[in-house]
């Protein structure tokens, strides 16, 4: 097995019944990589994760974690110490506090002293919860709990973090700030497979991603690949005059693929071909057409645009 | 710091006192511990002789001396009624006989100054000079020690199997457990955790107890050998209580909030059969049920401990052998029996909880392990039915019932263990042929190999080899038991009515009707396992039950007699009523035709097994 994928499944299936929640999958993922994993609801998502955490047994394939065969009748006590696992709902103690609830887990993944002590501070330290260490979990907030159920993950110094669902349930302000502990823990070299709805978010974090649909892995690309492929540059174009001016020169260029006038704004919306200078040519052409503009902004199309667009919106 | 050196040892055990051990409830619960103490000290103590202490009171010296002489009171009492009765109907009846009535009359009398003479004899009380009371102390203490005993056993038996009950279905309802599953550390302190550490409080309430405990042993004469090996023996009971209490929690989910109520209930329902069994069981302990008795801790406190509530049992307990091996005789080897009949169900708990705790779908025991069971199972059984090797027909026979009833339930249990679920056996059937291997012997990518051992597949052949393994003892022993009967036997004998009036080749038909029947059930429940409905326990129990039960309770009611239409009853699901009434080539058309039933139910349910475990393609070209 190839020594620098951390991930590695061949062949992996899960069958319920005559339902395939995750059909004959090959999936990789390189190490210090952030995988993104997109897809409908039953897609079959959560139970990758899930197989992929020994939290679920195969029903056919296998799966390779750092190049070592995983197998969930084993008790496999290496791999475990390399696997960190945040399910989408996160049961917690709650009669224990904070600093007692990852001493527990700390010691259940062997941690000694004085490394436990320091990694309870620094692990505390990067989810913020340093002034309620020594509160009760029941008093925390769910984006606090949700942090502390990370933390608990990320204990033990995990190679591979596997979050399904991460960020559902949590307020702006607690997105962020697990955004930002995911990009730490990117720096610290953890490869990291994230399930999310939230595209926005995983644009924002992965390295590659991976579209699931009926069990499928339709798509497995870098994010820069994707991109490159399917995403078209777009151009926001406003004007304070007529907006019918606009399109008029607008059509008269051959790089405009697709118009979509946004009347409430006063605002165009361009799906351009061309390149950066071809842009700036086009902008000259609609300065010199004396065209009132007050804005021009140029964007890439989005993840979830890009989503929507292959047709990946069936629900199985 | 001791609490950081558990927490390095055992995490899950840091835990679970570090939840439980609490000011207030370590306060309370020490509070509780003396509060009993002194209810049994002074309880004790209100039987303490004082000045009116009765002259035949167990422990005034005087009573060796005054007892005949109150009997002889009670005698002349009754005798000074029936005087009186008759008197009284003399008067009523014969008016007119004053003669007789005068006669009577003087006996009352005369019986009355006895009376009154043998009374003022007798004093009522016994002097304090001559109460034994350092008999009254030593009896005193034991008391004590007794009922702090029984109240330890069954605190710690119930109490502790309600709370680990109560925390491990709690832990998997919320899902907590699933993070201790990921984890790297061994199962095993995972499991000896949540055993130490879950009823710790019930553990400082015996604690605070010991000093009390241990200071009435020695009040009470009982040697300290005796009170460390109870202590011993009552320590790996609680592991094998609590062990199972562990193991109907992680596995009877399906009870939900019921689980722990119903486990402690059943808990208290074995402890309370188990006094019945020791109070009853003056007259024998050579019954092949005994490894069951002794799991109840009382029992042995009963042997070990003077005065301990029944005291007939003990001497009896002496007199217990295995295969002729006299375990009773020696006080060593009894305490050691004790400690293997535990062992032996921890270890198979344990194998189960190992398997339970890494993957809660997962069968109580693989394939191997329950043969390793049941033979086990049977060796113990027949070990305890032959205690020794006189007599042994007799000794089969008055143990058959047991015999047959405990291998029931265990093959019952098995069958229910081990058929897997639909979607297990739709794993196994369709994935199957990606497991063999060409670079495999021939056996090893065998289906035979598969459906003997294999985790996923149909139990079925499983079942039969369970089967064979628990009749060969008894095939055995029907075809060698005409060697072994004693000349002084009685036509009424059960071993000469099986020799002479059944006939051995029948017997081993009969016993072949049983393995086929069985298998029959075992195939019945499998197929109902594979229903796509959700209740499929409930049908796969029902329609057994429905087999076993139904035909005998039809027949019953329709009283039809196996002795008049054998023919009806060796049909049904209980052919054994018609031993001794049927023709041999009609129990083995009987037997024939079980066989059919059991190759056509078998060959649905392998179609069944092909069905579930088609792929997509192979379903879409077949339809």
């Amino acid at each position: 097995m190839t020594k620098d994928l951390a991930i590695c499944t061949r062949g992996l299936t899960k069958q319920f019944d005559k339902h395939t929640a995750v059909n004959n999958l090959d999936l990789e993922i390189a190490e210090g990589e952030v995988y993104g994993l997109i897809g409908p609801n039953g897609a079959g998502k959560t139970t990758l994760i899930r197989m992929l955490a020994a939290a679920e047994e195969p029903s056919n394939g296998e799966i390779f974690i750092n190049g070592d065969r995983l197998l969930r009748d084993k008790s496999n006590p290496t791999l475990k110490r390399r696997l960190g696992y945040l399910p989408d709902d996160y049961p917690l103690y709650d009669e224990l506090t904070v600093w007692d609830y990852l001493d527990y887990f700390a010691r259940l993944y062997h941690l000694r002293e004085p490394h436990r002590t320091q990694r309870l501070h620094e692990v505390i330290e990067l989810i913020q919860l340093g002034n309620k260490r020594n509160s009760v979990i029941s008093t925390l907030s769910r984006g606090m709990k949700q942090r502390l159920c990370l933390a608990r993950t990320i204990i033990h110094e995990p190679i591979v973090l596997l979050l399904d669902e991460p960020v559902s349930g949590l307020d702006p302000i607690a997105r962020m700030q697990f955004r930002e502990i995911i990009k730490t823990l990117q720096e610290a070299g953890m490869t990291i497979l994230i399930s999310s709805h939230v595209l926005s978010d995983l644009a924002e974090l992965c390295t590659s991603v991976g579209i699931m649909e009926l069990g499928f892995l339709v798509e497995s690309a870098s994010l820069r690949d994707i991109y490159e492929r399917l995403a078209h540059q777009q151009i926001v174009i406003s004007t304070l005059g007529n907006l019918e001016e606009v399109t008029r020169e607008l059509k008269n260029n051959s790089l405009v693929e697709e118009l979509e006038v946004l009347p409430a704004t006063n605002t165009v919306r361009v799906n351009f071909s061309g390149k950066q200078e071809d842009s700036a040519e086009l902008l000259r052409s609609l300065v010199s057409a004396g065209i009132p503009l007050s804005n021009f902004q140029c964007t890439q199309e989005d993840l979830e645009s890009i989503f929507l667009k292959l047709g990946h919106k069936q629900a199985s | 710091m001791l609490l950081d050196k558990i927490g390095d040892c055992n995490p899950q055990l840091l835990r679970e006192i570090k939840g439980r051990l609490k000011t207030f409830p370590v306060i309370l619960t020490i509070c509780l511990s003396l509060i009993v103490q002194l209810a049994i000290v002074l309880g004790q103590l209100n039987d303490l002789p004082s000045k009116t202490y009765s002259i035949t009171g167990k422990y005034c010296d005087l009573a060796s001396v005054y007892k005949p002489k109150r009997q002889q009171l009670y005698r002349l009492d009754n005798q000074y009624y029936q005087a009186q009765r008759d008197l009284s109907q003399a008067t009523k009846l014969n008016p007119n006989q004053p003669e007789k009535i005068q006669q009577l009359k003087t006996k009352q009398e005369q019986l009355k100054i006895k009376r009154e003479q043998l009374k003022a004899s007798i004093p009522d009380f016994c002097p304090p000079e001559e109460v034994n009371m350092k008999q009254w102390w030593i009896d005193f203490w034991r008391n004590i020690f007794n009922s702090l005993s029984i109240i330890s056993i069954f605190t710690l038996v119930l109490g502790g199997t309600y709370l680990i009950i109560n925390d491990v279905a709690k832990e998997e309802r919320r899902g907590t457990l699933n993070f201790i599953r990921l984890s790297p550390e061994l199962e095993a302190n995972i499991f000896l955790g949540k055993i130490l550490g879950v009823p710790v409080l019930l553990y400082l309430l015996i604690v605070a107890a010991l000093p009390l405990h241990l200071w009435a042993s020695i009040g009470g004469n009982i040697p300290l050998v005796n009170v460390l090996s109870f202590d011993l023996i009552f320590a790996v009971g609680c592991l094998f209580f609590y062990s199972a209490a562990m193991l109907f929690g992680l596995w009877a989910r399906f009870f939900s909030f019921f689980q722990p109520w119903l486990g402690s209930a059943a808990v208290f329902g074995f402890l309370m059969l188990a006094w019945k069994l020791i109070a009853y069981s003056y007259t024998d302990v050579g019954h092949a049920a005994i490894w069951f008795q002794i799991l109840s801790p009382i029992n042995i406190a009963a042997y070990l401990f003077p005065n301990f509530v029944f005291s007939n049992s003990a001497s009896k307990i002496e007199q217990l052998q295995f295969f002729s091996f006299p375990i009773g005789k020696s006080f060593l080897s009894l305490i050691g029996l004790h400690l293997l009949n535990y062992g032996f169900w921890i270890y198979f708990i344990w194998q189960a909880l190992k398997r339970l705790f890494r993957n809660p779908n997962a069968s109580l025991l693989n394939k191997s392990q329950s043969y390793l069971l049941t033979i086990c199972l049977q060796f113990i059984f027949w070990g305890f039915t032959l205690q020794d090797f006189e007599n042994i027909n007799r000794k089969v026979t008055n143990n058959s019932f047991f015999l047959v009833f405990m291998n029931l339930v265990l093959l019952f249990g098995l069958i229910a263990i081990l058929s897997p679920l639909r979607q297990t056996v739709q794993d196994w059937a369709r994935y199957r042929h990606q497991k063999t291997s060409r670079y495999q012997s021939w056996w090893y990518n065998s289906l035979l190999r598969d459906l003997i051992f294999a985790e996923k597949s149909p139990s079925i052949l499983a079942t039969a080899i369970h089967l064979l393994i628990v009749t060969i003892p008894f095939m055995i022993w029907v075809v060698i038991s005409p060697s072994l009967q004693g000349s002084d036997s009685s036509r009424w004998d059960p071993t000469n009515w099986l020799i002479n009036d059944v006939g051995r080749l029948q017997t081993i038909l009969y016993i072949g009707l049983f393995i086929t029947l069985m298998s029959i059930c075992a195939t019945v429940a499998q197929i109902m396992l594979m229903l796509k409905t959700s209740k499929r326990h409930v049908w796969s129990i029902g329609s057994v039950a429905a087999i076993v039960f139904l035909p005998p309770i039809a027949l019953c009611i329709a009283q039809v007699r196996p002795d008049l239409k054998p023919f009806v009853w060796l049909f049904s699901s209980f052919p054994w009523a018609t031993m001794g009434h049927a023709s041999t080539p009609l129990v083995f058309f009987a037997l024939l035709f079980d066989l059919g039933i059991l190759a056509i139910l078998n060959s649905y349910l392998s179609g069944q097994v092909k069905t579930v475990g088609q792929s997509e393609t192979q379903e879409l070209l077949t339809n």
